[in-house]
Order: C-alpha cells, then sequence, then structure tokens
C-alpha cells in the first residue's frame, strides 16, 4: 500500500492530485515515520480533542480508502491497487478540464 | 431407587395408553445401569455435560495439533474437511439433557457451549430456542445476539426476538444495535435501521453507559448518510503531527485519496 501511494504522489508531481491520511499511530510515531519519508502527505493525527476522526466517519477496517474528486465529492470507496489508480488518474483527468 | 423407577416403567407399559413401550425389549435393570455407565449418560446433567464437551475438546485439540503438524497445504486442508470432530454428538446430548431439565446446573453453560462449537443450523435453532425460552433475561443471550449479527441469513428473526424477550436492558441494546446494523446494510430496509439506531443512541444516559455503542451507531448514520458514493465528503479539521491545525476543505479544487491508515 504505502510504496504505490509514495509512487502515485510522485508520479502525479504538479497536478491536482493530493493524499491526506487519517494517521492512527501516536503523535511521536508519525513524526518519525514523517521523518524517515514514511508518508511524504500530509496526515491528521487520529487522535483529537474531540474525539477520533476514524470513529466520527465509522472506520472499522484499516486501511480504509476514500477517494474525493476536486469538487469534494465522494467518488469511490475501498479501491486498491490498478483499479485505484485508474480511478485516480481519471479523476485527474477530468479536475484538470475544470480549470 | 433404580429398580423403583424400573418397576414403575412396567407398570406403565402394561397399559393401553403407554402401549408403544411394550413393544420394546425387557432389560436387566443391573445390565441397564453398566451400559448407561459406559456410555457416560450417569451423573448429573452437570456432570454429563462437563464429560461430553471436555471429550469433544480435547479430542478437537488433538486435531488441531495432528492439522498443524502436516505441512502439505493440499492434504491439510483435505484432513480438515473430511477428519474435523464433529461436535454434534456432544450438542445432541446436551440438547436432550436441557429438554428434559432445562433449569438444571450446567445446562446454560452446555447450551452456550453449543453455539460457540458451531451447532448446524437444525440444532442451532433449538438451542437457540431453548435458551430464550429458559435463560431470556440472562446476559449469555448478549452471545445470541452477536452470532446472529455474523448470520447471513435469518439473524433478523432471531435478534427481532432477542430484543421482544430479553429481560437484560443491555442485551436488548445490543441486539438493537446489531438489528439496526443488519437492516441499515439492505438499501430496502435502510430508513428502518437508520430509525432504529437513532432512536437507540438517544436512549437517555446511554452515552454514558454505553459510550462506545453510541459512537459506533453514530458513526453507522454517518456512513449511511453522509459518506455514500455521490455525497459531499463531511470536513475534517483536525491537527498534524507537530499540533498545526488543517482542514479537508482546503484541499478543493484536487483529487484527494483520504487514507485512513497505521503502521502501529
Amino acid at each position: 500500500m504505502l510504496p504505490h501511494e509514495r509512487s502515485l504522489v510522485k508520479k502525479l508531481e504538479g497536478r491536482p492530485f493530493a493524499i491526506v491520511g487519517v494517521n492512527s499511530d501516536k503523535k511521536e510515531r508519525l513524526q518519525e515515520l514523517v521523518a524517515d519519508g514514511t508518508t511524504i502527505w500530509r496526515n491528521f493525527t487520529n487522535e483529537q480533542e474531540y474525539g477520533k476522526i476514524s470513529t466520527v466517519w465509522g472506520v472499522r477496517g484499516w486501511p480504509t480508502l476514500y477517494l474525493i474528486d476536486h469538487n469534494g465529492v465522494i467518488k469511490h470507496k475501498g479501491l486498491r491497487g490498478d483499479a485505484m489508480e485508474k480511478a485516480i488518474m481519471e479523476m485527474v483527468a477530468e479536475a484538470e478540464k475544470a480549470k | 431407587m433404580k429398580l423403583k423407577t424400573f418397576t414403575a416403567l412396567i407398570a406403565i407399559s402394561g397399559s393401553t395408553v403407554m402401549g408403544a413401550y411394550a413393544a420394546q425389549p425387557v432389560v436387566d435393570p443391573a445390565l441397564a445401569a453398566v451400559d448407561s455407565a459406559t456410555a457416560g449418560t450417569t451423573g448429573t446433567a452437570k456432570e454429563q455435560i462437563e464429560a461430553a464437551t471436555k471429550a469433544y475438546d480435547k479430542q478437537n485439540k488433538e486435531f488441531m495439533k495432528k492439522l498443524r503438524a502436516e505441512k502439505d497445504r493440499k492434504k491439510a486442508m483435505e484432513m480438515y474437511r473430511t477428519g474435523r470432530p464433529s461436535a454434534a454428538e456432544a450438542i445432541s446430548l446436551i440438547l436432550k439433557l436441557a429438554k428434559e431439565t432445562p433449569k438444571a446446573e450446567g445446562i446454560e453453560n452446555g447450551l452456550m457451549w453449543s453455539l460457540m462449537r458451531g451447532a448446524k443450523p437444525a440444532q442451532r435453532k433449538e438451542v437457540s430456542g431453548l435458551l430464550l425460552t429458559h435463560y431470556k433475561d440472562s446476559p449469555s443471550i448478549g452471545k445470541l445476539a452477536q452470532m446472529y449479527s455474523r448470520s447471513r441469513t435469518g439473524g433478523e428473526a432471531g435478534l427481532r426476538e432477542i430484543i421482544e424477550k430479553s429481560g437484560d436492558e443491555k442485551v436488548r441494546q445490543g441486539a438493537t444495535y446489531y438489528l439496526a446494523e443488519k437492516l441499515i446494510g439492505n438499501a430496502e430496509t435502510k430508513k428502518e435501521g437508520l430509525t432504529m439506531m437513532k432512536k437507540l443512541i438517544a436512549t437517555p444516559g446511554l452515552d454514558k453507559d454505553n459510550p462506545k455503542l453510541v459512537a459506533q451507531g453514530k458513526g453507522k448514520i454517518m456512513i449511511a448518510e453522509k459518506l455514500g458514493i455521490g455525497c459531499t465528503a463531511p470536513d475534517i479539521v483536525g491537527t498534524d503531527q507537530e499540533g498545526k491545525e488543517f482542514k479537508l476543505s482546503e484541499y478543493r479544487g484536487q483529487v484527494v485519496l483520504l487514507d485512513f491508515w497505521g503502521i502501529w
């Protein structure tokens, strides 16, 4: 999962695409994961003052993935691997057309 | 004592009403006692159940040990398919005893054991029927609800029965959660499920008594109402690993892969 995600970030550099993480590790652990380049995107720490983001979103399995388009609309849930990459490519092309 | 019972049986078998008994061979009472002892059917219900369940668990443990020792995957699968010990016999005994003396010590545990050991559908129906008839107020009915929640078919009717019959409020709430969850998962009953879940989490005091259930219920409602394909993603306002605040909505205009992840 993570290597594929890192390669996507690099592949789509300069195009309208971003990964936003909600990370379930301890804050100190996430700092390490940022420092060693495991994650090269921005992450919310899941532990927030008002409760876990994952609980509010009803997340029961990890990882859980949502694909959200340039208008903020949820387009896909739970896609993985090649199917996920194909969907992202199509959505990015749409976003560029809309500019 | 044994002789007395035996004499009584003979007396009954002579009557026309119980005529069927007369067709059965008359056994020497001393021999009958030996027979049942070797078959492990003497002692109290509790003792009989413990003997049968222990025997099965031992057999199962030995089988699992042999299975793990088999390195050939194919052979192991075949072994599992054909040689797995069956709990059906032990469950039959438990069912028989439960019908005879439903409130005897050890019966409830025996029935629960039967559920956990994967009783076959017909047996399972009998087991849950006996539990709901004689132990409807017991907290162990919660386990039955959990089992129904995992069942792909027929779980709904069982959950409704628990909600109707159980005298344990926690059990009823748990069963209501499972039922609402099931209904939400089906397009035709989604609305009913959402109404049920909303009513449940609004139960006064439940947020203090069972905050986990309330939080999970809210999550289910969120998924069903706000996180479907075509919905505008709800905003997330949170902090990163340095404590800096940011929002999901800041990414509007870009395609976002929102990834709930962790290494642990």
